[in-house]
């Protein structure tokens, strides 16, 4: 069974036993976790998510090109 | 050992000629309730003539006659002989206890049988005149012994226009000593001594018992006890009698198909149930525990009293404990699986 919240977000009562968890939001990377519940626990997880993206290098010849990169929605 | 005494009169009868077999017959009646035996009856009614008796009246009459033995053996609530006569206010003949023919103021050839026991003409209760209590002390030695089986009580009666006949009770006594039976169960108690029966009772009851040792049986709400025990003559001894008291007890513990325990009085090293469960179960502290894979142990704790119905429907918690996600930024989707 999934449980389903959104950020910041209390899971009571949690059933006993292991689970994964998944944190997903746009324009950021996806963080997969685990966690185990036992009975009466109260766990607290916080997370930094870290944003989508990748670097471009760019070379012109000669040098000295203006470059201009738009996002494309 | 019998005495006698008198108690208040029960009620006042207009002994006249209609009224006549109507009071012969309620007499009668009373004292076979009382446990009496009727062994025979008879009457004779004398509607234009005076009766033969020796000492009748002379104006309109007739007569009647029953004969009573008193129980073989008497109940133990039941400690006197309850004999219900007359004495008359007026004059004229109301009643005559004895025996046999033979008895002054009864009638030859009235059909009555022959008591063994008794000493026919000397104990004759009657007024023939305006005396009202005249030979009442004599009735105990006619009457014998009650639980001899030998002794009967032969009652006449005379009618007499306009005699005003009082009711009145006369107490055979046994010997004896008082018990009194106290009971911890509310509900109603039957009981016997020595086998034989009382009055059923509820919380408390008083009774008269022979001296000596007895065996005491008991019961109440399907629970029987035994106790021997003895009486003194004159004295009073007291009987606690201990029975389990129940109450209702109605539990059932969800999610359904739950197992259940119930340990209490009734079930001292516990009872396993599932689901609604109703029952008449003796009264005092009770405890219900349950387990369940993924729920929190339940126990609790019930009282049962007479009174009520003790108990309920619990639910288990889920067991399980809690997670707080927390991101940065935030706002993002979390699924837990």
């Amino acid at each position: 069974m999934a449980y389903n919240g959104t950020s910041p977000h209390v899971f009571d009562p949690l059933p006993l036993g292991n689970y994964s968890i998944e944190i997903t939001l746009t324009g950021y990377r996806t963080v997969t976790d685990t966690v185990s519940i036992t009975d009466l626990c109260d766990i607290e997880k916080t997370y930094t998510l870290v944003e989508q993206g990748g670097k471009l290098t760019v070379t012109t010849t000669p040098a000295g090109a203006s470059i201009t990169v738009t996002l494309q929605e | 050992m019998i005495t006698w005494a008198q108690a208040a009169c029960k009620q006042h009868y207009y002994l006249n000629s209609s009224a006549f077999n109507y009071v012969v017959q309620d007499i009668k009646n009373y004292l076979v309730a009382c446990g009496m035996t009727l062994v025979h009856e008879g009457y004779e009614w004398q509607p234009t003539g005076g009766d033969t008796g020796t000492t009748g009246n002379t104006s309109n009459g007739g007569k009647a006659f029953f004969i009573l033995r008193p129980p073989q053996t008497m109940a133990y609530d039941k400690p006197y002989v309850v004999v219900e006569g007359v004495w008359i206010k007026g004059g004229g003949r109301g009643l005559a206890i004895g025996s046999c023919d033979s008895l002054p103021g009864s009638w030859p050839g009235s059909g009555a049988v022959s008591l063994p026991g008794f000493t026919c003409g000397t104990k004759l209760l009657w007024s023939n005149t305006s005396s009202s209590t005249d030979g009442y002390t004599d009735m105990g030695a006619l009457c014998g012994d009650p639980g001899d089986g030998m002794a009967g009580i032969y009652v006449i009666f005379g009618n007499n226009q306009s005699t005003v006949i009082c009711g009145t009770r006369f107490l055979a006594e046994r010997a004896h000593g008082m018990l009194v039976l106290n009971s911890n169960n509310t509900k109603v108690v039957t009981w016997d001594i020595d086998g034989v029966g009382g009055f059923p009772f509820q919380s408390s009851t008083v009774v008269a018992v022979a001296p000596g040792s007895h065996i005491l049986h008991a019961t109440c709400d399907g629970e029987t006890v035994t106790v021997n025990f003895s009486v003194t003559l004159n004295q009073t001894t007291t009987l606690q009698l201990t029975f389990s008291e129940y109450g209702l007890l109605d539990t059932n513990v969800y999610p359904e198909g739950t197992n259940y325990t119930l340990t209490g009085p009734e079930w001292p090293t516990g009872q396993a149930f599932t689901g609604a469960h109703l029952e008449s179960v003796k009264v005092g502290a009770y405890v219900l525990t349950a387990a369940r894979t993924g729920y929190r142990n339940l126990t609790v704790n019930i009282t049962v009293t007479t009174t009520g119905t003790a108990g309920g429907t619990y639910t288990l918690q889920i067991a399980g404990g809690t997670l707080r996600v927390t991101t940065t930024p935030p706002g993002a989707h979390i699924e837990v699986q």
